[in-house]
């Protein structure tokens, strides 16, 4: 038996995944356990996991692969100061005593590191691999597909943002790429910096913020900051962005070329023209990834594709590639980030190194992405009993069936079950589930529970089998990282007057049977739901099905705004007494609010720092 | 002033360590760079190429 342990850390989002002789055992990130959003620190708590999930102690591992070469990104800092100096010294001062004490020596702080988790661990079995290698495994390797063209866009490895690779059976083979400073996920981060987000997580609200503008700066930033040939390929002109020797992305000519400034992310105005920065951006980055899928679909003979980076978290990109038709079948690795990374080291170490075959999955190796920690029965009533909740324990079947009621109702419910989902969605083990008809819920959810004001609606879990019936889809789209058009027949179209509505109020109005899921524009981001990889929650969507009609519930992650999605029963409970949650169903365990103790009820609202 | 967590001694140590950064920056690194670019102009390859008509580059062997 070999034991292979992928491990991504120190830039953010630090995760580790575990490997049985190459099949996927468990996958987790590190912010689950501290409960700071997008940890970047050593991955301690995530490691003990997945080894706790496997029964097997650390010095039991054969292999130790850590997602990326640090001494290529030592390279790539040294280089860009050559070609930018005597400017970057702001950068300089900050990032190189951190490289020159920890990070250019990486395998002896990674050894010391894990050797205080298990002292008899071997620093001779610990590996490095290419960070764009890491993702293009992650993409290709769980795939179903035995052969196929992969494409990974973030925003930057060790000298890599974009690379082309080509799956055949176990083997995986570098095509080519493009090279720092040259960066689509750069450009995003950009513009989500300029409209005053949070660089590395504000990039999905962006996306969601496009639907409100019209693309009317997409013209001027591609005659002026990226230079697009017809394959696809860029260069951005560096004389408009700052993150190649300042501590901004943009600059002043930035600025001026848009007639702004960047907004201030506590006091500045949300306003159209942000709206149409967004959408400006969400144009460029759907041209230049459909101009690189259809290049790439001319060139190389495969049908399928395969996509990772965090880049294929833009599931609107996503579902245009698909719909576009370059190629027959498109499959994204859930995990596209950089948590996904580990597990994509881990892959190439068993498959690409070792030279193990490969043996396709149908539907794909992810196991519906449910890789992380479980909780037994018993557990989740000692821990409530511990808490001092109030609950009553049901068979499954009585279970089912009151979550689904309470969901006909119109409550808010958290729902609890079995593994915790790895990459950034939640997809129906750690959820927050609504009403998908009702008016009210995309704003009872948004005010009450999450506790935020937000621009984009919800995301559906539909039960695979009527996917066609309800969104303008065919085929699986587990992962929430395709997004698709209400069927025309579901619609409702909006009164001129209602198409005058700005932001929030526009949301409002019902544009479809299924208001709280339809995005401004009639879009979804779909999760299918499979009775195979997730049989519970499938059988409580066909509960609700048969009550309303309706094949499908709202799904938003187990948080408030700025807290990582719940791990363990104790941290669920919390989450439930802090906000607007009506109901929670941990197991079979089911809770109401009205029955726990007043002296439980917590202030969550401010807990957590804005995201 | 034996007492390394005294604000004092921090904010010195807090001096030396930037002043030290500044000579590698300006006095070591700077003058290299400068040499290095008048050989070679664009290392980053930053400059849009109007002639190429793909920017592709072949991976690292």
């Amino acid at each position: 038996m070999t034991w292979i342990l992928g491990i991504s850390a120190y830039y953010h989002d630090s995760a580790a995944a575990l490997l049985r002789d190459g099949v996927i055992v468990a996958a987790a990130q590190e912010e689950r356990f501290t409960r700071r959003k997008h940890d970047p620190r050593f991955p301690r708590n995530a490691i003990a996991a997945v080894l706790d999930h496997a029964g097997i102690a650390l010095a039991d591992v054969d292999h130790l692969v850590y997602y990326e070469k640090p001494r290529l990104k030592f390279d790539r800092l040294v280089q860009t100061y050559l070609a930018t100096a005597p400017r970057g010294f702001n950068t300089f001062r900050l990032a190189m005593p951190i490289w020159l004490r920890e990070k250019l020596f990486l395998n002896r702080l990674l050894a010391r590191e894990l050797r205080t988790i298990d002292p008899r661990f071997d620093a001779d079995r610990l590996r490095f691999t290419e960070h764009h290698f890491s993702h293009a495994a992650s993409a290709f390797y769980p795939s179903p597909f035995d052969d196929a063209t992969v494409l990974t866009l973030d925003g930057v490895g060790e000298w890599t943002t974009t690379s082309v690779a080509l799956g055949q059976g176990n083997r995986l083979t570098m095509e080519k790429e493009l090279r720092f400073p040259h960066s689509l996920g750069l450009l995003y981060s950009a513009v989500t910096y300029f409209t005053g987000f949070k660089v590395n997580s504000g990039e999905y609200k962006l996306m969601g913020l496009a639907p409100y503008g019209t693309p009317r700066f997409a013209e001027r930033m591609m005659t002026e900051l990226v230079d697009i040939k017809p394959d696809g390929t860029f260069r951005l002109n560096q004389e408009y962005f700052n993150y190649l020797s300042g501590l901004t992305m943009t600059n002043r000519r930035f600025a001026e070329l848009f007639g702004q400034p960047p907004r201030d992310p506590e006091t500045g105005a949300l306003t159209q023209f942000h709206m149409d920065m967004a959408a400006s951006v969400q144009a460029v980055t759907e041209e230049i990834v459909l101009r690189l899928t259809r290049s790439l679909a001319r060139e190389y003979p495969g049908r399928n594709l395969c996509l990772a980076g965090g880049v294929a978290l833009n599931c609107v990109a996503n579902g245009k590639v698909l719909r576009d038709g370059a190629f027959d079948r498109v499959w994204v690795q859930p995990a596209a980030g950089d948590a996904g990374g580990a597990l994509g080291a881990a892959l190439a170490c068993w498959h690409h190194d070792l030279g193990q075959p490969r043996s396709v999955q149908a539907g794909d190796a992810m196991q519906g992405a449910y890789l992380g920690p479980a909780y037994t029965q018993d557990r989740i009533e000692r821990d409530l009993r511990a808490a001092g909740a109030v609950f009553e324990t049901l068979d499954h079947a009585a279970m089912i069936d009151t979550a689904a009621d309470a969901l006909a109702k119109g409550q808010a419910l958290g729902w609890f079950q079995g593994r915790m989902e790895f990459g950034p969605r939640a997809l129906g083990n750690r959820s927050i589930l609504g009403d998908p008809r009702s008016d009210q819920t995309q704003k009872t959810l948004n005010l009450k529970v999450k506790y935020r004001e937000s621009f984009r609606p919800f995301a559906p879990s539909v039960l695979a089998e009527q996917v066609s019936d309800w969104f303008d889809h065919a085929g699986a789209s587990p992962y929430m990282l395709m997004v698709a058009d209400v069927a025309h027949d579901k619609q409702v179209p909006m009164t001129r007057a209602q198409q005058q509505l700005f932001g929030i109020d526009k949301l409002n109005v019902r544009r479809s049977q299924v208001p709280a899921i339809t995005h401004v524009d009639y879009s979804a981001r779909l999760q299918t739901v499979h009775a195979d990889t997730n049989p519970d929650y499938h059988a409580l969507i066909t509960a609700f099905q048969a009550r309303t009609g309706c094949p499908m519930v709202v799904n938003t992650s187990f948080n408030v705004r700025g807290e990582p999605i719940v791990c363990s029963p104790l941290q669920a409970f919390h989450c439930f007494m802090g906000t607007g949650l009506d109901m929670l169903v941990l197991g079979n365990c089911v809770l109401r609010k009205q029955d726990q103790p007043a002296e439980l009820r917590l202030d969550y609202k401010n807990r957590y720092e804005l995201d | 002033m034996t007492d390394q967590s005294h604000p004092l001694w921090r904010a010195l140590r807090a001096t030396l360590d930037t002043l030290v950064l500044a000579v590698m920056f300006f006095a070591i690194l700077t003058p290299i760079a400068l040499v290095r670019r008048l050989i070679r102009p664009d290392p980053l390859h930053q400059e849009p190429d109007p002639q190429a008509h793909s920017y592709w580059t072949p991976p690292p062997s």
